[in-house]
């Protein structure tokens, strides 16, 4: 979508026009699902965090700066909305299994090679890996790694002390470490 | 197996803050100067490169993991529950207009008591007179504009006790600005 378009969709979606707003949604819907699908691991959960986070991203519209980028504020709407979810229902923190995934269907079938096989496996490894940490590092995680946040800016989203944002992170990764043992294995 | 990842996790043994440092290295976190220095460390320390290569190899993992794709159109239910947005930076403006109206009609309460006792007694313009000739009707209306006058000399009269609520007024009216602006300033992130 060309910027200007994008900028003059927002507009009209902050004086409350909801179809410009449904096309910003059509925009940003995957990468919402994506930060939720990581993040809760379940399809329908995703589904509904986006769709929740979304609603909220209309309800705060009005106060939205047109200078600031729209798809980082979504997400980071996103993150809080799982993240919440997460910490009311510990229960979603449990690692899926794979038919649940969602990925499965994606790895080639017969074709696919024995390394691409090793691969989707280690690939499988690290989600499930990431789903086990305690939402505060699961969250740390995917602000980093997906969302390519700096440190700053995690700082900002979370109202964390930079050393606990480090801390968290270094302790996610540690984790992860731990369950995942080296490549090669 | 898993004694052998444990082995392999506890083999570089660094300190807190060293590992720290490492993950704000590779996080390309540090000042060039500092990235310098711990660079000329993972040339001298093979400890601290082992770490490095480590967790080097897991960030690119995260790289390499595809992105979960959605599989329907969320619009239409989004859509479905959207609502005309509420207006959180015009509330407050709302608020402290309606206390100011109220303190306003306060503040007049003298003046129209001033006019009531006038009001009683006036009586509206003949317009029949009018329409006979400008001469009645301007009279009239003088008649009218001496009476109004009368009423503003009243209320004049009762200005005293209006200044009296007039600075609490003012006060008030500049802390619910400095309410409605301080909202403003800060309504943009609010997103929870």
């Amino acid at each position: 979508m060309d910027p200007s378009v994008e900028q003059e969709l927002l507009a009209q979606a902050q004086r409350g026009d909801r179809q410009a707003y449904g096309a910003l949604v059509g925009r940003y819907q995957q990468s919402l699902f994506a930060v939720c699908y990581r993040l809760l691991g379940q399809r329908q959960d995703a589904e509904d965090a986006a769709q929740e986070a979304f609603v909220r991203g209309f309800r705060s519209l009005t106060g939205f700066d047109r200078q600031r980028p729209l798809g980082p504020w979504l997400r980071q709407i996103a993150t809080n909305v799982c993240y919440d979810l997460l910490r009311e229902r510990p229960s979603m923190t449990v690692p899926l299994l794979e038919e649940h995934d969602g990925f499965d269907g994606r790895s080639g079938g017969w074709r696919e090679t024995e390394q691409a096989q090793i691969v989707r496996e280690r690939q499988q490894q690290l989600r499930q890996a990431i789903r086990a940490l305690p939402p505060h590092y699961r969250v740390v995680i995917e602000m980093r790694h997906f969302q390519e946040l700096s440190y700053q800016e995690m700082v900002e989203q979370l109202d964390l002390p930079l050393n606990t944002v480090k801390s968290h992170l270094l302790r996610a990764r540690k984790l992860l470490l731990e369950r995942l043992g080296p490549e090669d294995e | 197996m898993a004694q052998k990842m444990n082995n392999r996790m506890n083999d570089p043994q660094l300190t807190l803050e060293d590992e720290l440092l490492l993950q704000t290295y590779l996080d390309g976190e540090l000042s060039p100067a500092e990235s310098r220095r711990f660079a000329a460390r993972l040339v001298a320390e093979p400890a601290l490169r082992a770490a490095y290569e480590q967790w080097r190899g897991l960030l690119a993992e995260f790289d390499g993991l595809p992105e979960p794709q959605l599989t329907r159109d969320l619009s239409a239910g989004v859509m479905g529950r959207l609502s005309p947005p509420p207006a959180p930076v015009w509330r407050p403006l709302l608020l402290a207009q309606a206390i100011l109206a109220a303190l306003l009609a306060l503040v007049a309460w003298p003046l129209l008591a001033a006019l009531a006792p006038t009001a009683l007694h006036w009586t509206p313009p003949d317009w029949a007179v009018l329409l006979q000739g400008w001469q009645t009707a301007v009279g009239a209306w003088q008649l009218m504009l001496s009476r109004w006058l009368a009423v503003w000399h009243s209320a004049v009269e009762a200005w005293p006790l209006s200044l009296s609520l007039l600075l609490p007024l003012a006060a008030l009216a500049a802390v619910m600005w400095l309410i409605h602006v301080r909202y403003l300033w800060r309504s943009a992130p609010a997103y929870r």
